[in-house]
């Protein structure tokens, strides 16, 4: 050991939380909640707020205590040691730059506290603001800074230490769309190129799709599902998941076996084929289908469900416009669909018109089922 | 005029026109006494800076000033820290205790310290009843009195501009602080501190200009030798009709204290800044 701080094993950075939980009074913000992170990935704890995200984050970092369970990280449980002696990066929402000292004096203070000789300090501070694009500015205040390069300073900050575990509390939020976007990939490439295991929370779905490996989602303290974004995507387990990751149509009704098969009644009668496996007959069942899954127009093909629908309305949003309809046969249900746009559009429904709506059998994802 | 003219210059010009009689012609008429005018002589300085008694007596309210300022910022400071981190009610009762004081006056509370504080007074009998000491010792008709008193009655300018700056200061720089590696102390040493100094140094400036005029305490609680400057106005006005004197004293005094008001000035920017942040 070459300081005063404790640096848990030799860094191979995996994170492990078993029966984590935090009740403040008798509210429960976290339930028990286990998972594993392997060292040097790129994980997202995705949730609306009040989902015990930030408050998952917190434990880790040592800030809060948990009622209940432990923190490993890189196989040393760190459950009881506090914040200063876990050597842990943290980015907070708001930068928390110290404002009396200079972008530079920012990025020495963690090598400072661990006594670190000057020299190597200088040169630690001066690779790792030059990793963050920020060596012009080194003598500046934070005050003197945008939001944009505010969150590079508590980025090369929460680094320059090289932790083996860097931990961000909704880095992007403060940050205008575009910022946002450029800094997601930015943060990304840095993290694999340091392959740092980097633990980030956000409740912006389209952050957590881009910038990780896996996606843990989290709803009321509690753990809805964790995967890949792909695998959160295509195969929600539940109606929360689906309808947080990625825009979903969400469909209810009962199994029924018709002469083609398993499908499913909705409401209204309007029966939709179900592929294999299908759930028995008379359960009662969640689907989702996203709206990139719907064809509008076009001409009938044989692996997909054929319908009619009317148009109700359309919305350009740019890349693409968005189509509610609404199915003959299922009044009560709408469904919105996404036409990708191009500047001559083959076809553009009005509102008012019917058309043919399509989807393949596949895409409907069973989620549910009572 | 139109009304609202009227108004407002009845509104600005009747307490102007106060100002102007009572305390502007008074002051200048006092600044000019003190030069000799119409003959303008700076004579009644150089006694000032001549007689050794008056050489004594402003360096005593220099160093009885400067010595209250520091037992304020050495009290002071920690009952701000303490304060700063009791919860919302405990603040609010805590800065109630501390502000009450100001409601007694001056005088009475001159005569609180001087029941605690004389040779039959509470402390005495305590340490006595204690048998830690046998014959009462002399805490007041001296300059730890004088001292004693003065600290008392300036430790809330202290105080209130360093809770305010500890107050000022976001929470998460202190746990971003440990999330970098540094303990409570090291905490404290590099961030706390340095973004109260200026809060501080407000602070005891305040107290050092406000203490440089006292004139109550040290005529109560001091014994003849702890006259301060505004006692020696006092007694040049009154017994010795040295008028000449007493403006040249008075004018000095207020000399100094506008050289530091303006330092003062100086501080605060520096203050606002970083409660802006």
């Amino acid at each position: 050991m070459t300081s005063s701080i404790d640096r848990p094993g030799t860094a191979n950075g995996e994170v492990e939380v078993r029966g984590l939980a935090k009740r403040y009074g008798a509210v429960d913000a976290l339930q028990p909640t286990s998972f594993r992170v392997t060292g040097g990935t790129f994980v997202t704890l995705l949730g609306p707020s009040g989902s015990g995200k930030t408050t998952l984050l917190k434990l880790i970092a040592g800030f809060e205590e948990p009622s209940a369970g432990s923190v490993h990280i890189s196989g040393h449980a760190i459950t009881d040691m506090a914040p200063y002696r876990r050597n842990v990066g943290f980015v907070f929402q708001q930068y928390a730059l110290f404002p009396h000292l200079t972008v530079a004096q920012n990025v020495s203070y963690p090598l400072e506290m661990r006594r670190m000789p000057r020299v190597a300090i200088d040169k630690a501070v001066a690779n790792t603001l030059e990793l963050v694009r920020l060596s012009d500015l080194a003598r500046r205040r934070p005050s003197q800074l945008s939001g944009g390069q505010q969150q590079r300073v508590a980025l090369a900050r929460a680094i320059v230490f090289r932790p083996p575990v860097l931990l961000m509390d909704e880095p992007m939020a403060a940050l205008d769309k575009r910022l946002r976007e450029e800094m997601q990939l930015e943060i990304r490439g840095l993290q694999r190129t340091l392959g740092i295991t980097t633990i980030s929370v956000t409740h912006d779905q389209s952050e957590a799709l881009v910038m990780s490996d896996r996606i843990l989602v989290l709803r009321d303290g509690m753990l809805q599902q964790s995967g890949t974004p792909e695998d959160l995507y295509h195969n929600p387990r539940n109606e929360f998941v689906a309808s947080f990751v990625g825009e979903s149509n969400i469909l209810r009704g009962r199994v029924e076996n018709g002469p083609g098969g398993p499908s499913m009644a909705l409401g209204d009668g309007l029966g939709i084929p179900l592929g294999a496996p299908a759930p028995p007959a008379g359960a009662e069942i969640v689907c989702v289908l996203r709206p990139e899954a719907i064809e509008i127009g076009g001409e009938p093909s044989v692996d997909h469900f054929e319908t009619v629908g009317e148009v109700v309305d359309r919305i350009f949003c740019g890349d693409v416009v968005r189509v509610r309809l609404r199915l003959v046969g299922a009044p009560e249900t709408t469904l919105v669909a996404k036409m990708p746009t191009q500047r001559r559009l083959v076809f553009v429904p009005d509102t008012g018109t019917m058309v043919r709506v399509a989807w393949r059998t596949e895409e409907l994802i069973v989620i549910e089922r009572h | 005029m139109s009304r609202s003219t009227l108004n407002s210059l009845l509104l600005f010009g009747l307490p102007a026109l106060f100002i102007a009689t009572f305390f502007v012609v008074p002051l200048v008429n006092s600044v000019a006494v003190s030069l000799g005018v119409p003959e303008f002589t700076l004579a009644a300085y150089r006694r000032l800076v001549d007689v050794p008694v008056y050489r004594a007596v402003y360096g005593r309210t220099l160093r009885v000033a400067l010595i209250v300022t520091l037992v304020c910022v050495v009290v002071g400071y920690p009952c701000a820290y303490y304060i700063s981190t009791l919860g919302r009610r405990g603040r609010i009762v805590a800065i109630g205790l501390i502000a009450l004081p100001f409601m007694l006056s001056v005088l009475v509370r001159n005569y609180v310290w001087m029941v605690l504080l004389q040779d039959t007074g509470l402390v005495n009998r305590l340490l006595i009843g204690a048998g830690w000491i046998e014959t009462p010792v002399r805490l007041m008709h001296n300059e730890l009195g004088v001292l004693i008193a003065m600290a008392n009655m300036l430790l809330p300018y202290v105080i209130f501009p360093v809770l305010g700056a500890l107050l000022a200061i976001p929470p998460e720089l202190r746990t971003a602080s440990a999330s970098l590696g540094a303990n409570g102390a090291r905490t404290f040493w590099r961030v706390t501190l340095p973004l109260t100094s200026a809060g501080t140094a407000a602070g005891a400036l305040l107290t050092f200009i406000v203490g440089l005029g006292f004139y109550i305490t040290p005529a109560m609680m001091g014994g003849a030798r702890e006259m301060m400057v505004a006692n020696l106005i006092a007694f040049n006005v009154r017994d010795v009709l040295n008028w000449t004197l007493a403006f040249s004293l008075s004018t000095s005094l207020l000399a100094s204290t506008i050289v530091l008001y303006f330092a003062y000035r100086a501080l605060l920017p520096r203050v606002a800044t970083l409660q802006a942040i």
